[in-house]
């Protein structure tokens, strides 16, 4: 398996607050990799970096083999890399639908001249409408996103970011708020989606055991610098990250 | 009855250009938050330009030409004074707006002249009889471009991919960038679609009542007429604008007598009491903070 993204020495600060302290790190094509941390770890900073909300200060992130310096957030993910949210950013006064249509658009390139509109348009609505039946989204299609309870809007979010049809896809604390359920749930749909459309997942995530099951490999964060790069199964026999995830030497 | 009939359809004639007015207000700030306090120096460049053209071109085509040259200006300004400020405080780009209002109301004067100016020429007459009453073409010609101008935006805004997209922005521009949505061209589209509503006001009401620095005053009705409508409701700054239009009409008729110089308040004094009861307006969406 090939490497799909790698990043090479981050730093980024802001005002002289060090948020990210030459990480390195590289996810491997179809991998299921995590991010951990305490809170004010960098995680989400290092999310920002990679999606191009921030560049950094030094370093590169490489993303199927081009340096992602200068590429604007749109450029990215036009190049293949989606992203959720912490905070839920989904289009609530919009559908469902309209929602994971707008997520289809990047699948689907425009080419106004070889695609008439309404071939697109139905290619556009057949490949939401198969999105939206893989995450049990059908029956609210037309339900107005913002109406839906949370847990059900965290799923539209990570519908319309996989109907994108991403190479990688980051979430940022997709199990953040759910119920048990509803995270078996998502990570069996995180899972499937892996194997069905072949999409890498980056996760930033709090919950350690979710981790712990799911992930292939594991980053751990803490004051912007990596303690741990490697499988699950070492996370826990750490003593720097025991150190700093659970507070006591 | 039959005296009232002329007083109605010079308010809908006039709530027509507020609407149009309005409607590039309100588009501005629905999809970039951007209270934009320069929409009456727009609808004034709109007319000095249509008035420019006119000069060379029968009145119809100058109007038609001057539209072009307005989405430009839009696109100029959104690119000069806005792209700049992105991601800084709404306020600054607000400040922004209020420079250039200053600026421009400077600039066209020194270009045109400050007297008062006619359009050459005229648009083909529309007038009717209507029973005893006379429509005149003024308010045929503001009518006839303003509505379906102002439904056609409505339904290209609701139902249209390009107006999926502004929708999209204007709720959640993260969400839009991470997208892959081309964000800054379609906001550009939006300022540019803004002055060219405000332009086409701007020639209407040149038509009617010459090109000068009065014009701006006009352009401050833009205000209570989108507050009236809801700040963030495209059909509501439509559907404003003629209701302020047509009341002002009615207090000209029956209030002026008792009450001399009311009707300059009345736009206000509609906004401060319908804002009473409904405090996002009439078709504005109801602010729900979540916390």
């Amino acid at each position: 398996m090939g490497v799909i993204l790698e990043a090479k020495n981050l730093h980024l600060s802001f005002k002289g607050v060090k948020a990210l302290v030459g990480v390195e790190f590289s996810v491997a094509e179809g991998e299921f990799f995590a991010v951990i941390g305490p809170n004010g770890a960098g995680k989400t900073t290092l999310l920002n970096v990679l999606s191009g909300v921030y560049e950094p200060d030094k370093g590169e992130v490489v993303f199927l083999g081009q340096n992602l310096r200068g590429k604007s957030p749109q450029d990215r993910a036009r190049m293949g890399l989606a992203r959720t949210f912490q905070g839920l950013e989904i289009f609530r006064g919009m559908s469902v639908l309209e929602n994971v249509k707008l997520g289809a658009e990047l699948a689907l390139p425009a080419y106004p001249l070889a695609l008439p509109r309404a071939e697109r348009e139905w290619q556009l609505r057949a490949w939401a409408e198969e999105v939206l039946d893989y995450l049990h989204l059908s029956p609210f299609r037309h339900a107005p996103a913002g109406m839906l309870p949370y847990g059900l809007q965290k799923r539209v979010e990570v519908a319309r970011a996989l109907a994108s049809r991403p190479k990688l896809l980051l979430l940022d604390e997709p199990m953040a708020g759910l119920s048990l359920e509803e995270k078996q749930d998502l990570a069996r749909f995180l899972l499937d989606a892996r194997e069905e459309w072949g999409v890498t997942l980056l996760w930033v995530e709090h919950d350690l055991r979710a981790v712990l099951e799911l992930s292939d490999r594991v980053l751990v964060l803490s004051y912007g610098e990596v303690l741990y790069h490697g499988p699950p199964q070492g996370v826990r026999q750490d003593p720097k990250v025991a150190e700093a995830y659970l507070g006591q030497a | 009855m039959s005296d009232l009939l002329p007083y109605l359809i010079g308010g809908l004639a006039n709530g027509a250009l507020y609407g149009l007015l309005a409607l590039g207000f309100v588009l501005v700030y629905r999809a970039t938050s951007v209270v934009n306090f320069a929409i009456g120096e727009f609808l004034l460049v709109g007319a000095y330009l249509t008035y420019t053209f006119a000069l060379f071109l029968p009145l119809p085509l100058a109007m038609l030409a001057a539209l072009p040259m307005a989405f430009l200006f839009g696109l100029l300004v959104e690119r000069g004074f806005v792209r700049p400020l992105l991601g800084r405080n709404v306020v600054a780009v607000i400040m922004a707006t209020i420079g250039l209002a200053a600026a421009l109301d400077g600039g066209v004067q020194l270009l045109w002249g400050p007297d008062l100016k006619y359009l050459q020429g005229e648009l083909p007459q529309l007038g009717f009889q209507l029973g005893d009453t006379f429509v005149p073409s003024r308010a045929v010609w503001n009518l006839l471009l303003a509505l379906p101008l102002g439904l056609g935006l409505l339904w290209l805004l609701r139902k249209s991919r390009y107006g999926v997209l502004v929708r999209a922005i204007s709720e959640r521009e993260v969400a839009a960038l991470a997208l892959g949505i081309p964000t800054a061209r379609i906001l550009a589209g939006v300022w540019g679609i803004s002055a060219l509503l405000a332009t086409l006001a701007g020639a209407l009401l040149a038509v009617a009542s010459g090109v000068g620095h009065n014009l701006v005053f006009f352009g401050l009705k833009v205000f209570p007429v989108a507050i009236l409508g809801g700040l963030d409701s495209v059909g509501g700054a439509l559907l404003a604008g003629f209701l302020l239009g047509v009341l002002e009409a009615l207090s000209g008729r029956y209030l002026e007598p008792i009450l001399p110089g009311f009707t300059e308040a009345l736009p206000f004094v509609v906004v401060l009491l319908v804002l009473m009861v409904r405090p996002y307006g009439l078709l504005g969406e109801r602010q729900i903070e979540r916390v």
